[in-house]
């Protein structure tokens, strides 16, 4: 045996000949430690012997020990700002607050949402967090979605690519939410609409206020809440809408809870659960600026004030809102907005919800879309019709009587009315 | 002509310095016995280079290019040389251990080598196809990857086949000595699979060097039991044969690129697969009998796996990371042009020209260096220096994971079942994952 190691291109004889041939018959066996041919017993030599019982122990046992002991590991806690790129596929639990979530794609039915938390010198660092489809069914199960503002523990696998790190959750139990902005806010007293300032942009906040008007969209629902001035606008998400199935009136007192944000040049929350969005009284059709003014004089429901108005007859009349129709808040698809001149509208008024009447006065087909070019005889203002709105639709022919709803934009220094649905738009005789 | 214009334009020289430095480089990590080079190119890059702050990032992909084109072609001669068969151990021998055995050692590596060669050439060609039809089979196979990812497990597990010789009077005596073999495969893969839900679960080395988790793993299924095995081997290496001429025709050239690169697409396009089961596929798809075949084949899919599996993360717009390298490129990677590709694929022609220039030499030396040096040292001294290398960078649980994955890949060998099973450290998890059924089982393991 030495003699051969000392010579490595020696020739394969001694111990290796009696490793691999029956010392009874002499036949080749191989790694067989009993002679296929005459059963005799060719013992291997001790080191596989030793290592066959090696491997048999450290693969089980060792495994179960390994697992045992992998079983009591407690995820490390880590800053976001540690994570770099040797941290890569690390499991990590990372706590923080939610800066923003988007929820459940409707498509792909994954899961993303990015939480923050403040580095040592107190500038946020964010990280995303993000599911796929099958562990996020399980996540939507048990109800731990994270919404905007809630405080969570997150456990999961660190992926960095192009210099920022993401974390990817496996399982449910990875995600434990340790406080849901909801709760937090309605611990605190809730604010008077007007209240709401600058300095709440980002933080949830519950306010309780009376419903001064209701606007469908395609996309949800707004809410303007009465504080004195504009109305503080409560964004409520179509599908958030659909599973409310409430009917919202003017004067209505409610309760909304939700994340402050900046829209234009005011604020507006935006509601992201069901429990976010309350009725605490039903009103009584109360005074709203944007009624019709028989709404305003009536006692009854915004819907039986705007059906009753004799200022705008059944023929210049757009069937509804039709959004508000599909969201299951019922209010507002009987709103009948005023008629507003072309000229009075203003850049101000962007974001604005207007109703005009006009003649068509020009089209421009875009690739996305239609631009009409509407005129009243006090100016000329385009309404924006994009493909998902006007397809379908008849194009009307130049000099057409249009009545168009929609809501105030201003694209490229150009004011645009840009309809909601294709109901917004109807030509009259 | 024309891709090499625009290789070797002045302003993309660097590029092609630091391609050769990875080619020159590959040889030398080569050498290292039992480390596979992702293990060896993650150290080496993060801890040894400190890449981001004197690379940038076309720079250091030239040089991971043209390390891991010169590994896929050079890594074939210590993998010959350093580990002769041994009878005594293996049920059987393969063909290039076989020729290594008869002194043919060397045209066994030629063959390798021309059959990488092949394959890469073969890539290149067909790169300019791939922009288009690869983001649409992106879209099209992956709903489909976990199926894919547990028919190959079927495929592992079923392949597996009896090797028992003896007959004994007793019933039993013979269904045991028939399903002994099998079972032990598939205990194999069992116990792999396991392993790799722990890893992948719960993270047991310092996070702050967390991309090497899968280091000690590697190391202990493949590295450490082929060095033991060495060290325990009786077999020795035969006077070698220097041929000047190589038996291979032209159909045999083409029949083995093409299974080849059938492989070794496979196996770089699906996640997780190795070259290993590529090309087990493949040759039993395309019928391979010959053992010159077999050889030249295992070098297309071997060389196409890897340069492939890595070449697919540059493919703009694709977005695909396939393969240790790409993972361990991926936080510093930046959108590719089709400029940026273009030159990546003459490098690839680059590094396998000058990679198949350097086999010959390459090989003499070792030779030279086997018959001086017994591999029974070599092994020890590689296998002194691998358990602390391991402490170092993954601590006290790194070397946990590495003696219990030890034992796992020692399984195979001495029981005689193929270490193709050992694939099931990640083919198991990540299929779990992927079917949506990760979680349960990390469950009823305890670990969530």
């Amino acid at each position: 045996m030495e003699a051969e190691r000392g010579n490595p291109l020696a020739l394969p004889t001694g111990e290796y000949k009696t490793e691999t041939h029956c010392p009874s018959c002499g036949r080749f066996v191989g790694i067989s430690e009993r002679c296929p041919y005459c059963r005799a017993l060719t013992r291997k030599r001790l080191s596989i012997r030793v290592f066959k019982v090696i491997a048999v122990l450290t693969s089980t046992i060792g495994l179960a020990i390994l697992l045992f002991f992998a079983q009591t590991i407690k995820t490390p806690e880590v800053k976001i700002n540690q994570l770099g790129p040797l941290s890569n596929f690390a499991h990590v639990r990372i706590i923080g607050t939610v800066d923003r979530s988007y929820g459940v794609h409707p498509q792909w039915k994954s899961l993303s949402f990015t939480v923050q938390q403040p580095d040592s010198m107190g500038e946020p660092c964010t990280i995303r967090v993000f599911a796929y489809a099958k562990t996020v069914v399980e996540i939507e199960k048990s109800n731990k979605v994270p919404m905007d503002g809630d405080q969570i523990s997150v456990d999961g696998q660190v992926r960095f690519q192009k210099d920022s790190p993401s974390l990817l959750v496996n399982a449910p139990e990875h995600i434990s939410i340790i406080k849901r902005a909801e709760d937090a806010a309605a611990e605190k007293p809730p604010l008077e609409p007007g209240k709401v300032a600058a300095e709440h942009v980002g933080k949830i906040v519950t306010v309780k206020g009376a419903v001064g008007d209701v606007v469908g969209f395609p996309r949800g629902m707004l809410i303007r809440l009465e504080d004195g001035g504009q109305g503080l606008a409560v964004w409520i998400p179509s599908k958030l809408a659909d599973d409310l199935n409430m009917a919202i009136q003017a004067g209505d007192l409610v309760l909304a809870s939700g994340k402050v944000k900046p829209y234009k040049d005011s604020l507006e929350i935006e509601v992201f659960t069901q429990t976010g969005f309350k009725v605490i009284s039903k009103g009584k059709g109360g005074p709203s600026q944007e009624l019709p003014p028989a709404g305003r004089e009536s006692e009854g429901t915004v819907e039986e004030a705007a059906m009753g108005s004799g200022d705008s007859g059944p023929s210049e009349t757009p069937e509804s809102f039709g959004g508000a129709s599909e969201t299951g808040l019922t209010a507002s698809s009987a709103i009948e907005l005023p008629c507003t001149s072309l000229a009075s509208i203003t850049k101000e008024m962007a974001g604005q919800a207007v109703r005009v009447v006009g003649v068509l006065n020009k089209i421009v087909a875009y690739k996305t879309g239609v631009k009409l070019i509407v005129a009243d005889g006090s100016a000329l203002v385009a309404v924006w019709m994009p493909n998902e709105i006007s397809a379908g639709l008849p194009i009307p022919t130049e000099g057409a009587k249009l009545s168009v709803e929609g809501v105030v934009a201003v694209y490229k220094d150009e004011i645009q009315i840009q309809p909601r649905d294709a109901g917004d738009m109807s030509v009259l005789p | 002509m024309g891709v090499l214009e625009f290789v070797m334009h002045p302003t993309n020289l660097d590029l092609v310095y630091f391609c050769l430095l990875g080619v020159l480089l590959s040889g030398f990590v080569s050498f290292l016995p039992a480390l596979h080079m992702y293990n060896v190119l993650g150290i080496f890059l993060l801890f040894v280079l400190k890449f981001e702050q004197t690379m940038t990032y076309m720079q250091l992909s030239s040089l991971a290019i043209g390390m891991m084109v010169g590994y896929s072609i050079l890594n074939t001669v210590p993998a010959t040389y350093l580990g002769p068969g041994d009878e005594s151990l293996s049920y059987y021998i393969l063909p290039g251990a076989q020729y290594m055995a008869q002194g043919k050692g060397f045209e066994s590596i030629v063959l390798t080598g021309i059959g990488a060669l092949g394959g890469l050439i073969l890539l290149a060609a067909i790169a300019p196809i791939f922009l288009w039809i690869l983001p649409g089979l992106k879209i099209i196979t992956a709903p489909h990857i976990f199926w894919i990812l547990g028919a190959v497990i079927v495929y592992i597990i079923l392949s597996e086949w009896p090797k028992g010789v003896s007959q004994s009077r007793s019933n039993w005596a013979n269904f045991f000595e028939g399903w002994g073999f099998i079972s032990v495969g598939f205990i194999t893969f069992c116990l792999s699979g396991v392993l790799g839900c722990i890893v992948m679960a719960k993270t047991m080395v310092p996070h702050e060097c967390a991309f090497l988790s899968i280091l000690p793993v590697f190391v202990g299924l493949f590295a450490i039991p082929w060095l033991l095995t060495n060290i325990i081997n009786v077999g020795v290496i035969p006077p070698q044969h220097i041929s000047k001429s190589i038996d291979l025709d032209w159909e045999l050239f083409f029949r083995g690129t093409f299974g080849g690169f059938l492989g070794g697409f496979f196996s770089a396009f699906i996640p997780i697969l190795t070259a290993g089961v590529g090309g087990l596929m493949a040759g039993h798809a395309t019928a391979q009998r010959d053992s010159r075949l077999f050889i030249m084949s295992y070098g297309t899919c071997k060389a196409v796996y890897y340069v492939g599996s890595f070449f697919l993360f540059f493919i703009p717009g694709l977005s695909l990371s396939r393969g240790g390298l790409a993972w361990i490129l991926m936080p510093m990677a930046t959108t590719i042009t089709p400029q940026e590709y273009a030159i990546f694929v003459g490098l690839i022609l680059f590094a396998a020209g000058i990679s198949f220039l350097l086999l010959m030499p390459f090989t003499r030396l070792c030779i030279a260096l086997v018959e001086k040096i017994d591999y029974h040292k070599i092994s020890l001294i590689a296998l002194i220096g691998l358990v602390p290398m391991i402490y170092v960078y993954t601590g006290i649980g790194g070397l946990m994971i590495l003696a219990v994955s030890t034992g796992i890949g020692l399984l195979p060998v001495m029981f005689q079942a193929r270490r193709l099973n050992l694939a099931g450290v990640l083919l198991l998890p990540v299929c779990l994952n992927m079917a949506g059924y990760g979680s349960d089982v990390l469950r009823l393991l305890g670990l969530l």
